[in-house]
């Protein structure tokens, strides 16, 4: 679009300088003189003397239009002693013959003067009127384009190409202070030769109102000012600005400091939002945390408050129930404290692996022995192949990510159904790891989403007890390990999550010695 | 010594709870979700209720409006601090007392004499206008007040303050709920007016109004009129 423009941001009178189209003015008037003469001569003795000097007036007239009202006095002088010299009677004499004559000649000046006069003030008009045509395209350009753009480098640069040719200079350039920058002053964006430093300091200082302004024609400079007071300085070098100009750099000024008022805006907006979504996620920390250390404290200190109290009789049942709650939930409480702690790790991109071959079906007895009292109501039933390869895990890890495993599996599933856990190897480096469960399952849509942190606490404020920090835990792990967890429908009801584990090298090698694994 | 239902889904509090409270005489009955707890509420007729604010399946709240649309049970809640709205929720919906997790069974004992008590003293369709709450006696119909058989004088608004709490006693009436009564339903937030007036009922009920045993202050909940411990 700004290129069907074109024509309208860079009339010709605003490309030309003024000087340039002086001389034109000049070189047509005297040309323009030329040939009329040249044509005039032969006829001159069958015509009238009035209308050579009707001729006479157009090249000087021409004149005008293109080099404006300074060609006037000197055009109007070329052709009357052009005509006096030529068309007059004598001829070729500076001599005028009669008194009439004299009469022409009065009336040609005259003439000559006042058309010019008159062709010079329309024409000026019209470049006025095409100038500011021009700018205003050019600022409606920018405004467009700006407000479709929004990065702020680019508006800038826009910015600057479209003044320099619009103020008809050599250099546009935005400048700020900058304490950390060179010189003290930060170049925001440039078109044209670029300044010297010495001169980028003078012109901020200029505009800035630090020092006064040097009149030497070649710099003008204009503050760029923000709502919050004066932010750095548009200069225009290597030029003369008229009075236009300036109108024209003060505009393009305001416009500058819009693109840069509306940046800060947008990086505020994007600051807040940020700030946002930090505090809702450490609210949502909060309360998780809250809820995941209370609610085993709370069983605790129920327990201990009994056994503590003098005043109560227990008998050797109630004592041992109460005191194997407190067993419970303390390792329920040290599971959710390591959780956090692998969390952390995991967020600071600190978790470091200590990976070495492990057989899987140790730890999964291990786990599950550890284990045995929060899933005494359910059958547990392992299956693992005794060819199943080593893996190349961080036991400590894994042991977590298989605790949380069957802690969900153990709350979200009625007592007396049964929970397994089954590895297989079903691809050459990987093993799969399930935990089948035939509680209530999850959801089609909401199977990605169990993994994101805090997933348990649902909108309306009432929970999903139990999926806090273990699931995002248990990606964070595998994510680690370069495996995957996801989790899927157990057939029949329930739900199945499946960890793939990388088969250890070692072992790869010992069973297949002809294909070198990896370094 | 009463039927205490406890409605829980965390295994372990339900089991330390029912432990703790067979231990101490009483009659246990746990309930893992809100619609088990209702129907248990329905056909075991506790003597009272101790629920969790935090249910797998239906909000704590909500279980305590629908007891209370045919039910008088004295409603205990357990609340955890990441629950204090919905804490005084509860109280607005008719629940009478909270206790904060984690707790010790000596103060939830404490918590459930008081309901017990409250329950058996009074209740909204006595016809008797009078209501007598440990020292404290309130005669409605002529909005006169004894304390220990002695005459105490009250502000018009004094009395119709007392007499909310004493219509209420045992349980703790949340600052919503007293402003509206006395002060008119527009009113709602401006808990510093109950602050003045509980101060000025304490200097005339109190033996020792900076140590109040009758008119006790919820902090950030409400206010709650008991009868003093008997000295057992």
């Amino acid at each position: 679009m700004a290129d069907s423009y074109a024509g309208y941001m860079t009339p010709l009178a605003s490309v030309i300088p003024a000087r340039a189209r002086f001389w034109a003015g000049w070189a047509m008037a005297f040309i323009g003189l030329a040939v009329a003469t040249a044509v005039l001569i032969p006829f001159r003795s069958h015509i009238a003397v009035a209308t050579s000097a009707l001729v006479l007036v157009v090249p000087v007239v021409l004149g005008v239009a293109v080099g404006g009202f300074p060609v006037a006095p000197v055009g109007v002088a070329a052709g009357f002693l052009t005509f006096d010299y030529f068309f007059i009677p004598p001829y070729h004499r500076f001599q005028v013959g009669a008194g009439e004559h004299w009469v022409s000649l009065g009336v040609y000046a005259a003439v000559a003067l006042m058309v010019s006069a008159v062709v010079a003030q329309a024409q000026r008009a019209r470049s006025h009127a095409e100038a500011r045509e021009g700018e205003s395209q050019a600022f409606f350009d920018l405004s467009h384009a700006m407000a479709a753009a929004g990065d702020i480098d680019a508006d800038l640069r826009r910015i600057v190409t479209q003044a320099r040719p619009v103020l008809g200079v050599d250099t546009v350039e935005v400048l700020v202070a900058d304490g950390e920058a060179d010189d003290g002053v930060l170049v925001l964006a440039g078109d044209g030769a670029p300044l010297a430093p010495a001169s980028r300091q003078q012109s901020l200082a200029v505009a800035l109102g630090l020092v006064p302004e040097q009149v030497d024609g070649q710099s003008r400079s204009v503050v760029i000012r923000s709502s919050n007071g004066p932010i750095g300085a548009l200069v225009a070098a290597g030029g003369v600005l008229t009075g236009e100009g300036e109108r024209a750099l003060a505009m393009f000024a305001n416009h500058t400091a819009l693109a840069i008022e509306r940046s800060r805006l947008a990086e505020e907006a994007t600051r807040t939002r940020l700030l946002e979504e930090v505090n809702r996620l450490r609210s949502a920390l909060v309360g998780s945390v809250s809820h995941d250390l209370r609610t085993p404290l709370a069983s605790i200190k129920a327990s201990v408050s009994d056994l503590v109290d003098p005043t109560v009789v227990l008998g050797a049942e109630d004592r041992r129930t109460l005191l194997s709650t407190i067993d419970e939930e303390t390792d329920r409480l040290t599971r959710f404290v390591s959780n956090l702690l692998d969390m952390t790790r995991i967020e600071a991109g600190a978790l470091e692996l200590h990976r070495a071959a492990t057989p899987l079906d140790e730890l999964v007895g291990a786990v599950s022995e550890r284990m045995s009292r929060l899933l005494a109501p359910h059958p547990v039933r392992v299956l693992i192949d005794d060819e199943l390869p080593l893996v190349d895990i961080d036991y400590m890890l894994i042991e977590q990510v298989l605790a949380n495993l069957l802690e969900n599996a153990g709350r979200h599933s009625p007592p007396g159904s049964i929970i397994a856990i089954v590895a297989t190897q079903l691809v050459q480096h990987w093993v799969e790891m399930r935990v089948i469960d035939h509680g209530p399952g999850i959801p089609e849509a909401e199977r990605a989403r169990v993994f994101e942190q805090f997933y348990r606490f649902r909108g309306d404020g009432s929970r999903l007890p139990g999926v806090g920090l273990g699931l995002a835990i248990c990606q964070g792990i595998m994510a680690a390990h370069n495996g995957r967890i996801w989790v899927e429908a157990t057939p029949g009801g329930g739900a199945t999550f499946v960890v793939r584990l990388p088969v250890a090298d070692l072992h790869r090698k010992a069973h297949s010695p002809a294909i070198p694994g990896p370094a | 010594m009463a039927r205490i239902l406890v409605v829980d889904d965390e295994v372990a509090i339900g089991r330390a709870l029912a432990t703790g409270l067979r231990a101490r005489g009483h009659d246990v009955v746990v309930a893992a979700t809100g619609e088990a707890g209702l129907s248990l509420a329905a056909l075991g007729s506790p003597d009272v209720v101790v629920l969790d604010l935090g249910l797998p399946d239906i909000d704590g709240v909500e279980v305590c409006r629908r007891l209370r649309a045919w039910s008088n049970v004295p409603v205990i809640v357990l609340s955890a601090h990441d629950s204090e709205a919905r804490k005084v929720q509860a109280l607005d919906e008719g629940a009478d007392d909270f206790i904060t997790k984690p707790f010790g069974m000596a103060e939830l004992e404490a918590r459930l004499r008081v309901a017990l008590r409250h329950r058996e003293r009074w209740s909204p369709v006595a016809e008797d206008p009078v209501i007598e709450v440990g020292p404290l006696r309130v005669d409605l119909a002529r909005r006169s007040v004894h304390v220990d058989g002695r005459r105490v004088q009250l502000t018009a608004r004094e009395f119709d303050f007392l007499a909310f709490l004493a219509r209420n006693a045992g349980k703790v009436v949340t600052h919503r709920m007293l402003l509206r009564e006395v002060w008119g339903p527009e009113y709602g937030e401006e808990t510093h007016y109950l602050r003045v007036y509980a101060n000025h009922l304490r200097k005339k009920l109190e033996d020792d109004p900076a140590h109040p045993r009758l008119l006790r202050t919820s902090p950030g909940v409400g206010y709650q009129l008991v009868a003093p411990e008997e000295a057992t």
